[in-house]
């Protein structure tokens, strides 16, 4: 059974809820989002098929790449389960994990290697179990009447201060 | 076996080795995490043009087949069974352990044995142990750092590879003494090319990869099948 | 070349002695092909002054190893290759009536793919390459798809190319060997992509592009009204993950009232499809309005890529060139999905033109066509 959504919120987890009205919405909360994260950095997405992950992992992506002077496609990963980007100097990692099924599979993906000096964006990160870092940001994609809504949780005290600037930002852009 | 092309991409280098009339002729060796793909055919052609041979004059080629980077054993494998398809030669596969435990053997007291292991991460090791004379104890195998005093036979150890310090703090109980080889962690073509030396060979079948791990996916429990159907 | 089912006539281009004693040059290049679930080896002939030859044309596919798994598992895929490619470098040879010492150059696909494959077929070219001294062309699979219609068709350049896989979408103009302009690509899922996506949420068996595509037969297609994203947008990009959103909508909202029954399957996969033609043809067309004057008196659209085996989509094809004044060019179905001959062929056409790759050449998981070809 695959699970869709990120565990509870813990004591010292930060969390905060931000609404995608448009696909322009979810372009500016991975714009908002590439600004404040970098190495060693792990984000998990979480959602149904077609909830929208893909499309914030590639605006995070692409806002990455474009600062160092790059334009790419970014493409689903689902078939290649992993695509690798270097953004100057920092390695991005997307993950799509929807075809595995055990956490040992995991190991020649190379993510233990992408958790050392990458950016790791990992979609269907329930298949990464007891393997999935516990220092990290999960967000949750849910649709809400014709919109979505991203739920923001920060794991670990790093993301605190960040999820506060993003949901500001994300709130400034709104006005 | 008068003349040999050794190839080594198994582990974090790159190395090829020409061996002719019973002694290393040419040699090149790189460390190297990755980038095996690019460097390793320009590595022949400079072994080539220092030991001047032609492919068809040698006798066989021979590689290491694992266990090693699954990346690394394919571009070793590839360029091996490439190399042996087109010129018609043996191809002879040597472990990766069996390539860093030989040198050992001169630093191995005869009633001791040579424990060859890799870091193989995720508190796991791959482990092969040698008689002092070279000759396997146990097959190569892949094992949990829990359990290895169920994998190492009951005398003297002398520890070899990037596992060897990982394995012998974890056989606080062995009661014979365990000693840490001085000899190069990473296998080397040099080496390859003197073990395969003394193989015989068989023409038809090529050796294959001994990964050690099964490939990143398992069957699913039950079929993946539409998410609509569950909740969300 | 061709007859008109499209197939490789048995024994229609003979390689007569007469005719070798005449000729100037002939060139014979072996492709390799490992990048994605098919291990191939073919080889090509071309003699001046007639048409290109295919001595060879071996696929070992692997469909039924990923299929319990829903799709390619790169490990798996890029073992089955290792164990296997050797093997059918010596049946293309044998079923040409070669030798290595026949052959005037090695190609093997260099990017883009799964990585642990790539790596497998070049190396293997590489090794070949080197013991016989020959020439090694890395080569664009991307590319490859896109002269396929030169070695089957015997097609002129410039013409506008569909390029609709499982991995890849995208039109380009193809001015010359090596020189692609690319005019429009998807956003984020591929055409092929999109089919399996779909056919996956409705339940259908591994692999479903075919599948959907067999019930789309028995369906209504204007049943469900399913989004035609990008159809007003002046370039050429396509976009399908939301029309996989609206499907997901509607395959819910009968799964839940337990409603879900096979003609609605079929009624939401007919729906589907239509709105992937209609896609297709509104970008297409866009495509041969910006390109047509620099085509020459007959344009020609050339498909390639799996996806070019529906004949549905084919079909509507048929009509955007007929509506726009052009020819349809498409290769025989078993060069349109992965093949060794459309590598080999890239090899020629490349090695013809002078260019080669040097050994340190590097595999590459993504490579994008318009950028660099061979280097």
């Amino acid at each position: 059974m695959s699970r869709i959504t990120p565990p509870p919120t813990a004591q010292n987890d930060s969390a905060c809820e931000i609404a995608l009205v448009d696909a322009l919405a979810t372009d500016r909360l991975g714009k908002t989002l590439a600004d404040m994260v970098g190495q060693r950095d792990v984000i998990a997405l979480w959602g149904d098929l077609g909830a929208g992950k893909t499309s914030l992992a590639r605006a995070i992506i692409q806002t990455l790449l474009a600062a160092s002077g790059l334009r790419e496609d970014v493409p689903s990963p689902t078939f290649t389960l992993v695509q690798t980007y270097e953004a100057g100097s920092l390695p991005i990692w997307h993950a799509d994990l929807y075809r595995l099924s055990d956490p040992d599979e995991l190991i020649e993906l190379g993510l233990e290697e992408a958790l050392e000096g990458g950016l790791l964006l990992i979609e269907w990160p329930d298949r990464m179990a007891d393997e999935l870092p516990a220092e990290r940001l999960d967000i949750e994609l849910k649709e809400v009447g014709d919109g979505r809504v991203a739920c923001l949780t920060g794991r670990g005290a790093s993301w605190e201060d960040r999820i506060n600037r993003a949901q500001e930002k994300m709130l400034q852009n709104d006005t | 076996m008068t003349s040999l092309l050794a190839i080594d991409t198994g582990q974090a280098a790159c190395s090829v080795a020409l061996w002719r009339d019973g002694a290393v002729a040419a040699h090149r060796l790189s460390p190297m995490p990755k980038g095996h793909a690019e460097a390793l055919v320009p590595m022949i052609e400079e072994v080539q043009a220092e030991a001047g041979f032609a492919f068809e004059d040698l006798d066989a080629f021979a590689v290491t087949v694992g266990p090693g980077t699954f990346t690394g054993l394919r571009v070793g494998l590839a360029t091996a069974r490439g190399l042996a398809v087109a010129a018609g030669k043996p191809l002879i596969g040597v472990t990766t352990l069996e390539a860093i435990a030989w040198p050992v053997r001169r630093e191995t007291k005869e009633d001791a044995a040579i424990v060859a292991t890799f870091d193989a991460r995720r508190n796991e090791a791959y482990l092969q142990c040698f008689a002092a004379s070279g000759a396997s104890i146990t097959e190569a195998a892949l094992v949990s750092l829990d359990e290895v005093a169920t994998h190492v036979p009951d005398r003297a150890l002398i520890c070899v590879g990037t596992g060897a310090a990982l394995v012998r703090d974890r056989l606080t109980s062995h009661v014979h003494t365990i000693a840490l080889a001085s000899a190069a962690a990473l296998p080397d073509a040099r080496v390859v090319a003197e073990i395969a030396a003394d193989r015989p060979t068989e023409t038809e079948e090529l050796p294959g990869p001994l990964y050690l791990r099964a490939p990143d996916a398992k069957l699913p429990k039950k079929p993946l099948t539409a998410s609509p159907s569950e909740p969300s | 070349m061709l007859d008109q089912q499209g197939e490789w006539p048995h024994g229609v281009h003979p390689i007569g002695t007469e005719r070798k004693t005449e000729i100037v040059t002939s060139l014979t290049v072996m492709g390799i092909e490992t990048s994605c679930d098919e291990t191939a080896v073919a080889i090509v002939r071309q003699i001046d002054g007639a048409g290109p030859e295919l001595l060879a044309n071996e696929v070992l596919s692997q469909i039924e190893d990923h299929a319990p798994y829903g799709g390619v598992v790169p490990e798996i895929a890029a073992r089955s290759h290792l164990v296997h490619l050797d093997g059918l470098v010596k049946r293309a040879l044998k079923s040409a009536d070669l030798t290595f010492n026949d052959l005037d150059g090695v190609a093997a696909t260099a990017g883009p793919g799964l990585i642990g494959g790539v790596i497998v077929g070049l190396m293997t070219a590489k090794a070949i390459a080197l013991v016989h001294r020959l020439p090694f062309i890395g080569v664009n699979h991307l590319e490859g798809h896109a002269l396929t219609t030169r070695l089957t068709n015997e097609t002129p350049f410039p013409y506008l190319l569909l390029l609709v896989s499982g991995g890849h979408c995208q039109l380009l103009h193809v001015k010359d060997l090596g020189d692609y302009v690319r005019l429009g690509s998807t956003i984020d899922d591929a055409v092929g992509e999109a089919y399996d996506k779909t056919a996956k949420m409705m339940g259908l068996p591994y692999p479903g592009g075919p599948a959907l595509e067999m019930i789309a037969r028995d369906g209504d297609p204007t049943r469900f009204d399913l989004p035609r994203p990008l159809l007003n947008r002046k370039d050429c990009d396509f976009s399908f993950s939301g029309l996989k959103t609206a499907v997901r909508k509607h395959v819910l909202a009968l799964a839940e009232r337990d409603e879900l029954g096979d003609q609605d399957r079929a009624d939401i996969a007919a729906s589907f499809q239509a709105a992937v033609a209609d896609v297709l043809d509104n970008r297409v067309s866009r495509a041969m309005a910006k390109t047509k004057d620099q085509l020459g008196e007959k344009p020609r659209l050339v498909v390639a890529g799996g996806v070019a085996a529906n004949q549905a989509l084919r079909a509507r094809l048929t009509e955007t060139c007929e509506t726009n004044g052009f020819t349809l060019e498409v290769p025989p179905v078993s060069l349109c999905t992965d093949n060794g001959a459309m590598i080999a062929w890239a090899g020629l056409e490349h090695l013809a033109a002078g260019h080669t790759s040097p050994m340190d050449l590097e595999p590459r998981a993504r490579w994008p066509l318009d950028k660099s070809t061979t280097r």
